[in-house]
């Protein structure tokens, strides 16, 4: 079967829509890299906004002195003084980059807060979002980790956070906020990730394999009948598709990482692949993920939901006979079960339906099982269901290719 | 058995697309199939490899049953030229049937110097000719050097040069022990390649087809062919009715001497006699396009 493989490696490889689709995805992975670049808020941006709050500090302390007689006005002028210091201290370690000093402030002022263990309300922040926030910043203090900006509450939210006091403005501040960008090599391979495996990623692959099988010709004595008068089974023909199909999913994941990291690198650092991700759990309790584990269960389950499609794609392909036709079938399908899923959240099979775990981000940070109160949606169980789906799928494949030969003139 | 075909039945919808082919062949020869479009040739060659499945009968290839993929190691085909990868090049496709039949590479070569394509092997078969295709085609089905050789069409597409080629190589390979079963329109070159036609016609091999060709027929001038005709018909001679004035006959139905005695004996006058070897191009104008005989 390697033959095969390698035959059909080299039809992917020398197939100049291939080759104009790769290009396109780099020119694409570099376009949004400097959409990413230009969103990432650097020490300087901070620093601009510290700067900025002192001189108003120093200002209105000014003016505090001025009228300092005042016994009552004591008490405030060392609140003020105080507070300004602390600034000066926050500018001091921004200017200088020191990322312990600056977490470690953070950090302090999170724990000078009275503790909240009500879980049950929903405001910004709520308080699994204050916990979460100040473990966060334990962890990449801990660790000795560069933050990605801003550190500060309002850039820090959790899917418990629902009420912003009914102020949209506020609630569109603190989401954009938190919507954090880093053009770090790592942190940008997230964005990338976030983006391609979502949606965009399947109907991009779907579109560039979208003939490997109706370019045989299987209705109009086509290429397959090359394959099939060699010494070599139909299944083989199949499997040897099915595993160049795989190895250039995989290898196009390795280049899109490689490619992403490269320019994050040269353009910004290489990042942490030790930064905390967020992971949800049952009754609010939460851990967190290491960005590397992170970003490579989302590659294996993202892989997992790409070969589902390829199975749609082999499965139209072989009943449409024609690739524009087969390719619409399957990005059909997809959306059509993403639509028909949202429906029936609350089913008891849900969980085993596939369309599901296209959110794959959603799927490993738990977010999906949190939201849907449902932890069967797992990490776990998506590869599992993808798998057996995709299995089946191409079983099918295999027995309506075997019937159409058999019935055919 | 290099072809053993048994009762062999097709059925398309309602329609029997092949009638019961019976084929042997137990020594190297080079057949020819011939009949007119829809006549079933191409799909028989395709049931033959597998390429479709057919509702009766049994196929053997090289002793083995034709399900078996194991015999493309002994049997090549050649097929139309859509079975070819555009974006690929001729070696890429020679590569490919190399390393699934384990021969070596270097056969690469040999074979395309000897089709006459090795100076565009390494060019995107999207930039072939036809006759450029056809080359690479009878490249791809002789590097195995097979024991059969199954050829659809094999002369589409070639300018004289490219045919006379292909017919040399053919022979040669005949020569070498290879059995040949092509499917053909070009009926000249077919009679330079060999004297064993099958004429197909509606799903069936025709019976008096399967008759060696090169056989001697006569024509002869007579005075009074309608009494010619019914002193044939009377003794069951098989003629074959030429012009007004003339008839045919084939020497396998009967002899020269024969014919003269009989003419002879019913006082019919032969005014003239002509001597000619039968090639496919006259057998399938008699077989095909009305020419009537008994």
């Amino acid at each position: 079967m390697i033959n095969i493989f390698l035959f059909e490696m080299k039809k992917i490889v020398k197939s100049s829509f291939f080759i104009i689709a790769l290009l396109l995805l780099s020119l694409f992975i570099l376009g949004y890299y400097i959409f990413v670049h230009m969103n990432t808020v650097r020490s300087d941006e901070i620093v601009a906004e510290i700067d900025s709050r002192v001189h108003t500090q120093e200002k209105h302390l000014q003016e505090l002195y001025d009228v300092a007689d005042e016994a009552e006005n004591q008490d405030d002028i060392h609140f003020q003084e105080e507070y300004l210091s602390k600034e000066k201290e926050m500018l001091s370690a921004y200017q200088e980059e020191d990322w312990f000093t600056v977490l470690d402030q953070e950090i302090k002022q999170d724990e000078s807060q009275p503790p909240n263990t009500d879980y049950r309300t929903s405001t910004h922040p709520t308080s699994f979002t204050a916990k979460t926030r100040l473990e966060h910043n334990k962890w990449l203090r801990d660790n000795g980790i560069q933050p990605v900006l801003p550190l500060d509450m309002n850039s820090w939210i959790t899917i418990y956070d629902v009420d912003f006091g009914g102020h949209t403005s506020a609630e569109q501040f603190i989401k954009d906020r938190s919507a954090k960008y880093s053009s770090s090599g790592v942190y940008y391979l997230q964005h990338v990730f976030q983006l391609l495996f979502g949606l965009i990623g399947p109907i991009f692959f779907l579109l560039l394999f979208g003939d490997l099988i109706t370019k045989e010709g299987f209705d109009k004595n086509g290429p397959i009948h090359l394959l099939k008068t060699q010494p070599i089974r139909y299944y083989q023909i199949l499997g040897g598709k099915l595993f160049a199909i795989v190895v250039t999913t995989v290898l196009a994941f390795s280049g899109i990482s490689v490619l992403a990291i490269l320019i994050g690198t040269i353009a910004d650092r290489f990042g942490d692949f030790d930064y905390p991700v967020l992971i949800y759990g049952s009754d609010y309790a939460y851990s967190f993920m290491e960005m590397g584990i992170f970003l490579l269960n989302s590659a294996i389950l993202s892989f997992m939901v790409f070969l589902f499609c390829y199975s749609l794609l082999f499965l139209f392909s072989v009943i449409a006979k024609k690739t524009l036709l087969a390719v619409g079938l399957a990005i059909a399908t997809i959306l059509i079960g993403i639509q028909w899923s949202e429906a029936i959240t609350l089913s008891t099979f849900a969980p085993y339906i596939p369309f599901y775990y296209f959110s794959v981000t959603e799927v490993i940070t738990n977010e999906l099982a949190v939201t849907l109160q449902n932890f069967d949606f797992s990490y776990r169980n998506g590869l599992i269901v993808l798998g057996i789906y995709s299995g089946l799928l191409y079983a099918l494949t295999y027995v309506i290719s075997i019937f159409q030969i058999k019935s055919r003139y | 058995m290099i072809i053993g075909i048994d009762n062999l039945k097709k059925r398309y919808k309602k329609e029997w697309v092949l009638k019961g082919i019976n084929i042997k062949v137990e020594a190297p020869q080079i057949i020819a199939l011939v009949g007119p479009n829809g006549s079933g040739k191409t799909t028989l060659l395709n049931c033959m490899t597998h390429l479709l499945d057919f509702n009766e009968g049994t196929v053997e290839l090289i002793g083995k049953k034709h399900t078996d993929p194991s015999i493309f190691k002994e049997v090549s085909y050649l097929q139309d030229n859509r079975i070819l990868y555009g974006n690929l090049t001729g070696f890429d496709h020679l590569k490919f049937i190399c390393s699934v039949q384990k021969i070596p590479d270097v056969n690469i070569k040999k074979v395309a110097e000897r089709v006459g394509m090795y100076e565009y092997l390494k060019k995107r078969v999207r930039n072939y000719s036809l006759g450029m295709k056809q080359h690479l085609l009878l490249a791809m089905s002789i590097i195995n050097e097979p024991k059969l050789l199954l050829l659809d069409e094999p002369l589409t597409g070639l300018d004289p040069t490219s045919a006379i080629t292909m017919r040399n190589i053919l022979l040669e390979l005949y020569q070498e022990g290879t059995t040949i079963l092509l499917s053909s329109h070009n009926l000249d070159e077919i009679d330079r390649l060999t004297n064993t036609i099958y004429f197909m016609k509606d799903g069936s091999i025709l019976k008096e087809s399967l008759l060696k060709l090169n056989t001697k027929q006569y024509i002869a001038t007579l005075n009074n062919v309608d009494k010619a005709k019914s002193v044939l018909e009377s003794g069951s001679i098989r003629y074959i009715n030429f012009q007004h004035n003339q008839l045919s006959f084939m020497e396998t139905d009967m002899t020269l001497q024969t014919f003269i005695r009989i003419m002879n004996e019913n006082e019919i006058v032969i005014i003239d006699i002509d001597k000619r070897k039968v090639g496919a191009e006259q057998r399938y104008q008699e077989l095909f396009e009305g020419v009537e005989s008994m």
